[in-house]
């Protein structure tokens, strides 16, 4: 069994700082899962998440010394991992020769298994932007206030986002679609194209 | 109005999602809503459609998603080196006794020298010697390292740092390079991964031990076409064009060959490629130029 250790994060931190060795594996064994869930979900690869994480972790323990306590060190790590996330998206899209891989790998229960890949699929069809505040909002709960701190950004600019990204999954996933297809009814919004990224 | 612009949909969903709260485009928008038909009925299904969508991405979210058992360990072994890497601005030197170190190994040098050359001629053998010097803290002084290619100690998989005195292997640069050495081994694909195998054993004693690597002018300890790559500023910007592209640390630097070439050896821990293990990149005399690497012969991990 684990050792638990009763420190709390910004503690850990701190010893991490001065010294000592297994502080920060603690911190990490705290909140990897989640920290995996997030580069999982924002990069739709799992060797991007892996080397995304991986990257934003050492980050963080070399930065360590530089962590001020303005929030909490969860928001911080969070913050680190999106950024890479991000980084590393926008140099594979950089990079248009190199095919995308594989979505991830994380298993759904049977039943939903062909609806939670079409959201993950629809998910990974939105600008990079829009899809980190969704995974930091609607898929892993943070508050619209908390994912502003974490992708530095407005509040506004996350609802924004998250609007316009929920949007625009509505049509992938064809909630917006009329399914009659009869041009003599009206639609309820039909599908647009080009994509634009949400900023309020 | 049957279809709505990129523009419209985006006006509309910040308008449901509360992101035009407070503004005056919220105002417009809702007059939109309440006076014309299309408008009202985009709303109404924008609405319905944000909730299904915001229940979907819940869902996903209750999806277990444990970091994999083999990420989890790449992870930890990364973190792991990281955390026993002596830190980039680790001060260590003694320069008194560094000084000391090196006058006690040259005397032993010389010695052993002495003694293997009096074996050898003994023994009718011709002497071929490898060069191996280490330079945390011996600058270009060789090392009680040197001995026979064909000796035990001097295999590819037993480079010897140092001559495995904890004293003096040590160096670490602001490029976090923790070790040099110039072995002028002749490495191939299958006998470069060796080289790692006594890094484990040798890396230790090498941690906050010995000064900078990185002020080191190797330019004439080193053959002609490596030249370049001997002064710290080339060397500097071949390893960090290297750990810019793949991330890590670099815990030895090996002036060697490879197949035959002249060829720059660096290991690296902690890589963003390297799923755990150390990354071996070969580089030739052009690595750095352009602060790219340039001139990459070689990459393995062992």
């Amino acid at each position: 069994m684990d050792a638990v250790d009763g420190r709390d994060d910004t503690s850990l931190l701190r010893a991490h700082a001065a010294g000592d060795p297994n502080a920060f594996g603690e911190i990490v064994r705290r909140h990897r899962d989640r920290l995996w869930a997030v580069a999982l979900r924002t990069t739709g690869d799992r060797e991007e998440a892996a080397d995304a994480l991986q990257d934003a972790l050492l980050s963080a323990l070399r930065a360590a010394n530089n962590f001020r306590g303005d929030s909490a060190v969860t928001t911080w790590l969070h913050r680190i991992v999106v950024n890479a996330c991000l980084d590393r998206i926008r140099r594979r899209q950089s990079r248009p020769t190199v095919p995308l891989p594989e979505t991830d790998v994380t298993p759904a229960p049977a039943a939903d298994r062909d609806t939670a890949m079409d959201v993950r699929n629809a998910l990974q069809q939105l600008p990079a932007e829009q899809r980190a505040a969704l995974v930091l909002v609607d898929v892993q709960g943070y508050a619209v206030s908390e994912a502003a701190v974490i992708l530095g950004v407005a509040e506004g600019t996350i609802k924004s986002r998250c609007a316009r990204g929920r949007a625009r999954m509505a049509l992938l996933l064809g909630h917006l679609r009329n399914p009659a297809a009869d041009p003599s009814v009206p639609s309820q919004i039909s599908r647009s194209t080009s994509r634009k990224e949400g900023g309020a | 109005m049957t279809a709505f612009s990129d523009a419209d949909l985006d006006r509309l969903a910040d308008f449901v999602g509360g992101a035009l709260d407070g503004t005056p485009e919220a105002d417009d928008v809702r007059r939109l809503v309440s006076t014309d038909e299309a408008w009202a009925e985009a709303y109404a299904a924008l609405v319905t459609a944000d909730a299904a969508v915001r229940d979907e991405l819940r869902s996903l979210g209750s999806e277990a998603a444990a970091v994999p058992l083999d990420v989890q360990q790449r992870l930890d072994a990364a973190l792991t080196a990281a955390i026993t890497a002596p830190p980039a601005d680790a001060t260590v030197v003694d320069l008194a006794r560094a000084r000391e170190a090196r006058k006690r190994r040259r005397q032993r040098w010389v010695a052993g020298l002495a003694t293997a050359a009096a074996v050898l001629v003994c023994g009718g053998v011709g002497v071929q010697v490898i060069r191996q010097q280490s330079l945390g803290g011996s600058d270009s002084a060789s090392t009680s390292g040197l001995a026979p290619q064909s000796g035990p100690e001097a295999t590819p998989a037993n480079p010897q740092l140092n001559g495995g005195q904890a004293d003096s292997g040590g160096t670490r640069s602001a490029g976090g390079v923790s070790g040099i050495v110039v072995t002028g081994r002749d490495y191939g694909p299958e006998t470069v991964g060796q080289l790692t195998q006594s890094l484990a054993a040798a890396s230790a004693p090498l941690d906050a031990k010995g000064d900078s690597a990185k002020g080191t002018d190797l330019s004439g300890d080193v053959p002609a076409p490596l030249r370049r790559l001997g002064e710290p500023t080339a060397r500097a910007a071949c390893l960090t064009a290297i750990t810019r592209e793949y991330g890590g640390q670099v815990v030895l630097v090996d002036y060697a060959r490879f197949e035959g070439q002249p060829a720059l050896v660096v290991v690296l821990d902690g890589t963003r490629v390297g799923a755990g293990k150390r990354l071996i990149v070969v580089v030739g005399p052009d690595c750095g130029i352009g602060n790219a690497i340039a001139d990459e012969r070689y990459r393995g991990t062992a």
